[in-house]
């Protein structure tokens, strides 16, 4: 069973048929079938708050079976953030429910007049009330709506009700479809949650789950995955702090000296368990608990992106607040990249003289200015109100003086990555279609010094510049690459750290899951190409928007101010830790224009970043092609 | 006594890859180990003649980080305790990875 549901909440009607397999044959499911529904829906400009912007959640057809990590989901729109194509994604459980419900699809359209839910069984779904739940955070909805193994839900908090443009959809409590504003979506459509009644899913065709039992072996047993289970993504401070990589200061280091106290071995204290997504050998989530004090709570995290975005971004050493204000944002409905961004955004214009806050002191490392201002973000007071449409937005109303300060890429706020050393993933960040985004790409062959994956699938000339980290002239093939098999990987209802975080499933592993599947043969090479047709149907989306070359730009921070780079030692009779008075290192994006011309080359797309007639032909896309492409002024 | 100190009976190599070039602030060094040596007492050693490497490669624990990758002769080393002989190459990789969640 395969079933598409358009629910209309204007009419109050739920239609449901068969998903076209037309769709599914060239995109997959998961990201690829949101985004050609969201192409059928939405013709130009739109309202992103408005009746006519669709909420389209979808599963892949791994999404809910054995296959490793096949527990995520997408959720499609036009971006209230950036205006522009939109998506977020997660894992957890909600997204297995809604597949063994039968489900590749959900479409909102319209507004509802009052508060609604939706509540999705085998084979159906129904509009109901929901006015008991409006004002009421995540947590509080997760237990009104008696989430448990059978039941799941996947809602908005106040931030998305309020309309906050950096509002996110929370499932399974602790899981966030955080990016690009689809929580303020939801909120536009008073549509408060979504409850996934699992069922027993039907067999999969008999090769299937041999298949998919190889693959989670091979994905546990890698030396990657053993890491992030045991540690999970906060390992990643150490490494990135040493290297330059941990954005801190709104980026202006890449460095924190209180790096042993927010690391991975700093969190383990407060870990109370370890935890999986649906099928998932890797298990790298973990809860946390901190008993007592301001900032008791308990939290499902934290992960890497919040540690950095709420701690080191922020001047915050303390991870008992850090853990404290990952839950606040998370009972909230905001997304934590974002969140901490703009916060770190109006505190370095307090550091210039730039902006005062007549309630908080907006003081580097401030508890109470950065929980204050989650709070006043979620509910659009004061500061709060400015920094709830996003950087981008922030600037423009503080003034032009501003706006070097707001980091963003198309209007959405950068991940936690240092674009000046991390390269590959500044270029990601750059090419991203939703936005300044490190899970677009994904590009970590370099940086993982990911030897075995680099020698499988670039030529051996390119591998000595390609793997130094420093060296910008390869970057654009690995991040063309990673883009290709990460939208495969977002299609398919997979996590990327069995894919192109790890590298522990090549392509051809995944396809030849795929094959058993579906029970028709699918090459590695047909994958990879519906993963492009993806990236250019993303870019023709925003194209037809206007648009082009110049929104693939990084903020000038990154290509004019040089990052100097330390290394950090520890007295080993006092423990202290001390920063070289000299640098090991200065990190800049030397040339992002030579890397966008290779990037555009490789892509077969115009010197203006479009795709050109033969790409669009050659991927089946030309009848996407707007009437006017040809004379299109804008191009 | 310690590696440092003892008879020192194998020589090896070991390259530093990426941060842990820049750390060490050099690609690749020779290496005396006493006889019976292990892939934890050479990268203890470094660790001494480097104390930011040391910082990078060690937890607080003492146990070797995780994202702290020793290849010897191309095959990585799951156990420090794994012997050297005589003309070994060490790799020292990291995996720093991307970030997610």
């Amino acid at each position: 069973m395969a079933l598409t549901a358009t629910i209309d909440l204007t009419r109050r009607t739920v239609a449901i048929a068969p998903t076209s397999q037309a769709a599914l044959d060239r995109f997959l499911g998961g990201r690829g079938l949101g985004l050609s529904l969201l192409w059928q829906h939405v013709a130009g400009p739109l309202d992103p708050l408005g009746p006519d912007n669709p909420l389209i959640f979808t599963t892949g057809p791994f999404t809910g079976t054995s296959w490793p990590a096949g527990a995520r989901g997408h959720v499609t729109f036009h971006s209230p953030l950036t205006g522009v194509y939109g998506y977020a994604n997660s894992g957890g459980h909600f997204w297995a429910a809604l597949a063994h419900c039968g489900f590749d699809a959900l479409v909102v359209l319209g507004q509802a007049a009052e508060p609604v839910r939706l509540d999705v069984t085998t084979g159906a779904v129904a509009i109901l009330p929901a006015a008991d739940l409006w004002g009421l955070t995540t947590a509080v909805t997760h237990d009104r709506l008696g989430a448990s193994s059978d039941v799941r839900v996947a809602c908005i908090g106040p931030a998305g009700e309020n309309g906050v443009r950096i509002a996110g959809i929370m499932n399974d409590r602790s899981r966030a479809a955080a990016r690009a504003g689809g929580g303020a979506v939801m909120g536009s459509k008073r549509l408060k949650a979504v409850v996934a009644h699992d069922t027993k899913p039907e067999p999969a065709p008999r090769p299937f789950p041999k298949v998919a039992g190889e693959m989670s072996r091979k994905t546990h047993k890698h030396g990657e995955s053993q890491a992030l289970h045991r540690w999970g993504t906060p390992l990643l401070i150490r490494p990135k702090n040493m290297s330059g990589d941990l954005p801190a200061f709104n980026h202006q280091a890449g460095q924190v000296p209180f790096y042993a106290q927010i690391d991975a071995e700093a969190i383990d204290r407060y870990v109370t368990r370890h935890k999986s997504c649906h099928a998932c050998p890797i298990g790298c989530d973990h809860e946390t608990r901190v008993a007592d004090g301001p900032y008791a709570t308990e939290l499902g995290g934290p992960e890497y992106e919040t540690v950095d975005a709420l701690g080191p971004m922020l001047g915050l050493a303390d991870i008992e607040a850090i853990i404290y204000a990952n839950r606040l944002c998370n009972d909230l409905g905001l997304d934590t990249i974002s969140t901490g961004v703009c916060i770190a955004f109006a505190m370095e214009l307090r550091q210039r003289g730039l902006y005062a806050d007549p309630e908080f002191s907006l003081a580097w490392g401030d508890p109470a200015s950065i929980l204050g201002l989650i709070q006043a973000i979620a509910y659009r007071q004061g500061t709060g109100d400015i920094l709830a449409d996003g950087v981008k937005r922030a600037a423009e109303k503080l003034g032009p003086q501003t706006m070097p300060y707001a980091l963003h890429v198309k209007g959405m706020e950068l991940p936690r990555q240092e674009p000046r050393i991390a390269k590959a993933f500044g270029l990601g960040h750059m090419t991203s279609n939703r936005g300044a985004d490190h899970l677009y790409a994904l590009p970590t062959v370099d940086i993982a010094s990911n030897w075995e994956a680099a020698r499988a699938l670039f030529p051996a000339e390119m591998l000595p510049k390609l793997m130094d980290l420093a060296d910008e002239t390869y970057k654009a093939d690995l991040v063309a690459y990673s883009e290709d098999y990460s939208a495969v990987s977002d299609a398919l209802g997979i996590c990327k750290f069995a894919t192109t975080e790890t590298f522990a499933l090549m392509p051809e592993d995944v396809a030849a899951g795929l094959s058993a599947l579906r029970g028709k043969p699918i090459t590695a090479a047909e994958l990879l190409r519906a993963g492009e047709r993806m990236v250019n149907l993303e870019r023709l989306y925003n194209a037809r928007l206007g648009l082009t070359r110049a929104d693939d730009r990084l903020p000038a921070r990154f290509t004019s101010e040089p990052l100097p780079i330390h290394t950090f030692a520890r007295d080993e009779a006092t423990g202290e830790i001390s920063k070289s008075e000299s640098p090991i290192h200065i990190g800049l994006v030397h040339d992002p224009d030579a890397m966008l011309d290779r990037y555009y080359r490789l892509r077969g797309w115009d010197a203006r970043g479009l795709p050109t007639e033969e790409k669009l032909r050659a991927l089946g896309l030309d009848g996407s092609l707007p009437t006017s492409w040809a004379t299109d002024e804008r191009r | 006594m310690n590696a440092d100190e003892r008879e020192e009976q194998v020589n090896i190599h070991i390259r530093y890859h990426g941060i842990f070039a820049a750390i060490a602030a050099c690609r690749e060094e020779r290496l005396a180990l006493p006889d019976g040596a292990s892939v934890g007492d050479a990268l203890r050693l470094v660790g001494r003649r480097h104390p930011a490497l040391n910082e990078a490669l060690f937890l607080a624990s003492s146990a070797l980080a995780p994202y702290a990758r020793p290849f010897v002769n191309g095959a990585l080393a799951d156990e420090l305790s794994r012997p050297l002989r005589d003309g070994d190459e060490i790799a020292l990789l990291p995996a720093l990875s991307g970030g997610m969640g």
